[in-house]
C-alpha cells in the first residue's frame, strides 16, 4: 500500500529548495558580485523555466531533474506566473548567463530573479502545505462525447 | 521594538532548538537500543544531518547581519529548512522504535537476502518503521533520498542521502508475527518499482514499462474521446490505471518470491480489518487499489500456473474457499463506485487489457517463480510433524539423514498447519475443557509463529556458518 501523507507532497519542497537555491546564489551575486554559484545553477534554473513554459526540453530529456516538468512543479509555476511573466524571467536568466550589461545592471536583473524565485519559493511552500488535486473539468465528458 | 534582525535570529534559535531535539532523539536511541544496519545508517545520517543544519543557521544569521536587505528571503529559508526537518521528523520516531526487540529480524533479512538476489539490488537494505496504522506501507523513498541530496544544495557540507535504503512500515502490534509480515513482500515490490525507475521525478517502473499499454488500452475504452481530452483529464486516467497496475504487480511480485503463504497473509489482514465481509466491496475498486475480487483472480490464476493450487484446494480452510471464491466472481460484477457508473466500468475494462503485460512485466524483474513448491512438497509433512511437537523445524530428519528445509517452504508449510487450526498440536496440548478456549488457541497460535521464526533464524546461522567454512 501507497502512503497519502506529507511524503506525497515533497516535490513541493523539492521546488523549494531548487528556488532557494537560485535565490541563494543570486543575492551571493548581488551582494558580492561572485557569480561562481549563478553560473552553476543558472541553466538549470533555465532548463526548468523553458520546460515549465513548454518552451523546450533539456537535452537531457526526462532524465534530467527539472527538464520534465512534474505534476507539482507545472502547478506551482503555472500559479505564480502568467506564461508571459516567465518568459520574462526566462530572458532575465539568460542575459545573467550570457553577462549582457554592465554589472549595475546585472544586479538590477538578479534583484528581479530574486523576487521571482521567492515568489516561486513561497508558493511551493503553501502547496506543501494545502495541497489539493480536484478531478480535472473534462474528465465525466469522456464518456458524454462517445 | 523587534527588528526584521532580531525576528530571524528567533525564528533561527528556536529552528535550531527543533533540530538538535531530533539529534538527540537519533543519539540516544542508537545508544540504548540495538537496530538492523539499515537504521543505524539512517539515525547516523540523520544526527549529521541535523549537525550541518545548525553550523549553517549560525552561518545564515551571520550572512543575514552583513546584507540586512534580505532578512525576508532568509527567513522563507528558515521556513523551508523547516518543512524539510518536519518530513525526516516523521520517519525518526517509527525507525528508532523499530529495534530488533520489536521487529521481525530474522524474516526481515531474509527478505532484504531475496531482493539482493535480484541484479541491481545488491546493496539494497531495508529499515523498518513501526506504524501506528494497521497496514503495511512503502515510504516512497525516492522523495525522501532526493530532497536529502537536494538539500545539499542550500547547507553546505551537508552529506549525501545513504544508498539503497527502502522504508517499509510495519504495524507495532505485528513485530513477533511471521504470517502477517509476508506482506512486507508486497510493500517490497513498491520499493523494487521505485528503484528501478528510470526517471527522477518520482514515477515507478510499473508505470514507465506499461505506459504506451496503458495509454492504448484507454483509448480503446473511451474511443476517440480520450485523444480529445485534456492533457490533464487523460494524465489523470493514466494514473488511476498505472496505480492499480502496481498494487497488481506487488502481488505478483511477492508470490513467485513467497508463494501463497502471501495470499493468506492478505486475507488474513483483510479479514482482520472486516474489508471482505460484503461482497459488494470486494468487487469495487478503489482510487489505489483494485478490487480484491481481482486482485485474488490473478493470485489464483499465478498460484495455478507454479502448481501451487492443489495444495491450497487441499486446505479446506474457510481462507482457501474465500479465496477461490472471490477469484471466481465474473469480470462484469467489477465496480468503480466513486465515479459514474459508464465511466467507471471503461475504466476498469481498461485496466483488465494489461494485466498481461503486468505478468510478464513480474517476470522479467523476479526472473522465474522462487516460492519453492517442489521443496514445499518434500519437507511439508516433515515441517508439520516438527510443529506438532512443538520441535523447530529448521534442521528435521528427512529419509535418515539431517536436512535444511529452505525458509521459503518452512513459511509456507508452517502457514498451512496454522490455518487448518494446528491439528495435532492443538490435540496433544489441550484438554477438552480448554480446547475451546481462545487463550490457549492463541497462545499455540504465537508459539507456531515463534517457532516458525526460529527456523528462520537457524537457517541464516547454519548458511553463515557453511559460507565461512
Amino acid at each position: 500500500m501507497r502512503t497519502g501523507s506529507s511524503q506525497d507532497r515533497v516535490p513541493y519542497l523539492s521546488i523549494g529548495v531548487f528556488a532557494q537555491k537560485i535565490v541563494d546564489s543570486l543575492i551571493k551575486f548581488i551582494e558580492t558580485g561572485n557569480s561562481e554559484n549563478l553560473d552553476a545553477h543558472l541553466p538549470e534554473a533555465l532548463a526548468s523555466l523553458k520546460a515549465a513554459t513548454g518552451e523546450e526540453r533539456s537535452p537531457d530529456g526526462p532524465r534530467s531533474m527539472h527538464a520534465l516538468p512534474s505534476y507539482e512543479q507545472l502547478r506551482t509555476f503555472n500559479e505564480v506566473a502568467t506564461p508571459e511573466r516567465r518568459k520574462e524571467i526566462v530572458g532575465v536568466l539568460e542575459n545573467l548567463l550570457d553577462k549582457r550589461g554592465s554589472l549595475k545592471q546585472r544586479r538590477r536583473s538578479a534583484e528581479k530573479a530574486v523576487r521571482f524565485f521567492y515568489t516561486l519559493e513561497n508558493r511551493a511552500l503553501r502547496n506543501f502545505d494545502q495541497p489539493t488535486e480536484p478531478l480535472p473539468r473534462g474528465i465525466r465528458e469522456l464518456c458524454k462525447q462517445t | 521594538m523587534q527588528t526584521d534582525l532580531d525576528g530571524l535570529l528567533h525564528d533561527a534559535a528556536s529552528l535550531r532548538g527543533f533540530i538538535l531535539a531530533i539529534v538527540q532523539f537519533c543519539e540516544e536511541h542508537e545508544r540504548s537500543q540495538t537496530y538492523l544496519d539499515s537504521t543505524y545508517d539512517f539515525l547516523g545520517y540523520v544526527s549529521r544531518l541535523g549537525n550541518r543544519t545548525v553550523e549553517h543557521l549560525q552561518a545564515l544569521i551571520d550572512e543575514a547581519s552583513r546584507f540586512k536587505r534580505w532578512v525576508r528571503e532568509y527567513r522563507q529559508k528558515l521556513v523551508l529548512i523547516k518543512r524539510c526537518w518536519a518530513l525526516l521528523h516523521s520517519f525518526v520516531k517509527p525507525a528508532a522504535d523499530a529495534h530488533t526487540l520489536r521487529i521481525p529480524v530474522a524474516f526481515l533479512q531474509l527478505l532484504e537476502d531475496e531482493i539482493r538476489t535480484i541484479p541491481q539490488f545488491t546493496k539494497s537494505r531495508i529499515v523498518p518503521l513501526l506504524s501506528s496504522e494497521l497496514n503495511y506501507f512503502q515510504h516512497r523513498h525516492t522523495r525522501l533520498k532526493r530532497l536529502g541530496n537536494e538539500l545539499r544544495s542550500i547547507i553546505p557540507n551537508a552529506e549525501p542521502f545513504p544508498e539503497g535504503l527502502g522504508f517499509i512500515a510495519i504495524p507495532y502490534s505485528q513485530g513477533s508475527s511471521v504470517f502477517a509480515n509476508v506482506l512486507i513482500y508486497h510493500e517490497a515490490a513498491h520499493f523494487v518499482a521505485e528503484e528501478l525507475s528510470r526517471r527522477s521525478d518520482l514515477s515507478s517502473y510499473v508505470a514507465e514499462e506499461l505506459s504506451t499499454s496503458i495509454y492504448e488500452s484507454l483509448k480503446m475504452a473511451f474511443g476517440h474521446s480520450f485523444e480529445n481530452a485534456s492533457e490533464r483529464t487523460r494524465s489523470w486516467c493514466s494514473r488511476l490505471l498505472a496505480r492499480w497496475c502496481e498494487e497488481i504487480y506487488c502481488d505478483l511480485f511477492a508470490i513467485h518470491l513467497v508463494g501463497p503463504a502471501f495470499t493468506f497473509a492478505a486475507v488474513e489482514l483483510f479479514d482482520l480489518m472486516g474489508l471482505l465481509s460484503e461482497e459488494e466491496e470486494a468487487v469495487d475498486f478503489s482510487d489505489s487499489h483494485p478490487a480484491d475480487a481481482c486482485r485474488f483472480k490473478e493470485h489464483v490464476r499465478i498460484l495455478k500456473s507454479f502448481g501451487w493450487w492443489p495444495s491450497l484446494v487441499s486446505l479446506r480452510t474457510e481462507q482457501a474457499k474465500l479465496v477461490a471464491k472471490l477469484a471466481g466472481i465474473d469480470e462484469g460484477e467489477y465496480s468503480f463506485s466513486s465515479q459514474e457508473e459508464e465511466f467507471g466500468s471503461r475504466l476498469i475494462k481498461a485496466f483488465l487489457r494489461v494485466r498481461s503485460r503486468i505478468r510478464t512485466l513480474v517476470k522479467g524483474i523476479v526472473g522465474r517463480d522462487r516460492s519453492e513448491r517442489k521443496e514445499f512438497v518434500t519437507y511439508n509433512s516433515t515441517i508439520r510433524q516438527y510443529l506438532n511437537h512443538g520441535v523447530v523445524p529448521s534442521t528435521v530428519v528427512f529419509r535418515n539423514r539431517l536436512d535444511f528445509p529452505t525458509p521459503i517452504a518452512v513459511i509456507n508449510a508452517a502457514f498451512f498447519f496454522y490455518l487448518q487450526g494446528l491439528p495435532g498440536l492443538s490435540d496433544r496440548l489441550t484438554t477438552s475443557r480448554s480446547a475451546m478456549g481462545i487463550k490457549r488457541r492463541s497462545e499455540l497460535q504465537a508459539k507456531v509463529q515463534m517457532w516458525t521464526m526460529k527456523a528462520l533464524e537457524d537457517h541464516r546461522l547454519l548458511r553463515d556458518q557453511q559460507e565461512r567454512v
